[in-house]
């Protein structure tokens, strides 16, 4: 399991200004308040914590803060996650 | 006797007057002005006139040079356009500016194909050439209007991008800017990020985003380490305006102020090669000179591309 305050650090190094613990798990982020470069920074700041980068058809995917809980717990189960 | 060292000692620029404004294709594409102001950073974008070529707006910022200082166009020995959107693709669009410019017989001529990265790779390259082959004078142009090939319904690439040219005289025995070291790099199996085919340009701004953000640090702090100096001994870091939020993102990655890293694209747009030497002139044109910079181009490739530059008299 993801902790939500894990996912709250990654918002504030992307100097997202939208708090992730109101955010709808199952819903596009890009309808909750992140634009395109929130989402950029995001996805950077989940790759820097995984030392790897995140390929094209991967990021599509990942839409939702469900998506990435699920991304962030797969790098974890693969010893991936460096935070 | 061991010649003097290469200068770049001037740069003429040219932005076409015509502007198109972001504020009504920002509506359209449902983005406030927020977001235009604090994340793109464009309010406007200079857009040529459709009958102008790449050697046109080169030609015309030639004439800016020469309004600017004497230069006997017929001792200009090598002329390099960087550019990825030529007149056409044979021959090399320094060819067509030799011959616009009526330049002599004796003077090399090849373009670079880069992107905005290539002002960095095009000092470093004409440098180079200049001081292995014992030459004096040389033209250095810039040029990409990328009107001709975004797509005015493509929300990521529509509000970013002006046209604009500029051209750098380098020589020696003159006070100018030395290129002192370099840094270039590519992204293995990245040039996916930036593509034009059939036409149409397409980006893919994730991709950028995370490229620029992991590798244009790096690159900054290898070459500061190589040469022994620290972010306080550089006085501007000219680094390329991608958008206002990558600038935003590098200055506060790079630990640095604003006053050092300008971001002067709002009425013009991002002008990919053009844009470093266009801030680049502005800064030349003062009396107090600026006495190192840094400057850093990245883009299409995906690639990168890190100077570093001191004034000499």
């Amino acid at each position: 399991m993801v902790a939500k305050e894990r996912i709250q650090r990654l918002f504030d190094a992307a100097e997202i200004q939208v708090s992730a613990s109101t955010l709808d798990e199952s819903a596009p982020l890009a309808q909750q308040g992140l634009d395109s470069l929130d989402m950029a920074n995001l996805l950077f700041q989940i790759e820097q914590a995984c030392k790897s980068t995140i390929a094209p058809e991967e990021s599509a995917r990942l839409r939702t803060l469900g998506d990435i809980t699920g991304y962030i717990e797969r790098a974890q189960s693969a010893g991936a996650w460096h935070e | 006797m061991p010649r003097s060292p290469v200068h770049i000692v001037d740069i003429g620029t040219y932005i076409p007057p015509q502007r198109a404004s972001n504020t009504e294709l920002g509506s359209e594409f449902q983005l406030d002005s927020e977001f235009l102001r604090n994340k793109i950073g464009v309010f406007e974008r200079s857009i040529k006139d459709a009958a102008e070529s790449t050697s046109d707006l080169c030609q015309k910022a030639f004439e800016d040079l020469l309004r600017r200082r004497s230069i006997d166009i017929a001792s200009v020995q090598l002329v390099c356009v960087v550019t990825q959107n030529p007149d056409r693709n044979i021959p090399h669009t320094s060819a067509i500016v030799h011959q616009k410019l009526g330049m002599g017989k004796q003077c090399i001529t090849f373009d670079i194909s880069q992107g905005c990265a290539g002002y960095t790779h095009g000092i470093a390259v004409v440098t180079a050439l200049v001081e292995k082959l014992g030459l004096e004078r040389a033209l250095l142009f810039t040029c990409d209007p990328y009107s001709t090939i975004v797509d005015r319904n493509d929300k990521a690439t529509a509000l970013i991008f002006g046209d604009a040219a500029s051209v750098s005289y380098i020589c020696r025995n003159e006070s100018g800017y030395e290129l002192i070291d370099s840094d270039f790099g590519t992204v293995p199996h990245s040039w996916q990020c930036l593509v034009c085919d059939d036409g149409r340009f397409r980006m893919d701004g994730r991709q950028v985003f995370s490229n620029a953000a992991r590798e244009v640090p790096l690159s900054i702090h290898r070459l500061l380490e190589r040469n022994g100096l620290n972010a306080d001994d550089v006085d501007c870091f000219l680094l390329h305006p991608g958008s206002k939020y990558i600038i935003d993102f590098l200055r506060q990655n790079l630990a640095l102020p604003p006053s050092k890293v300008p971001f002067e694209i709002a009425h013009y747009g991002n002008t990919v090669s053009s844009s470093i030497p266009i801030m680049l002139q502005q800064r030349m044109s003062r009396t107090e000179k600026d006495a190192r910079l840094v400057l850093s181009g990245f883009g299409v490739g995906f690639s990168w591309g890190s100077n570093i530059l001191e004034f000499k008299v």
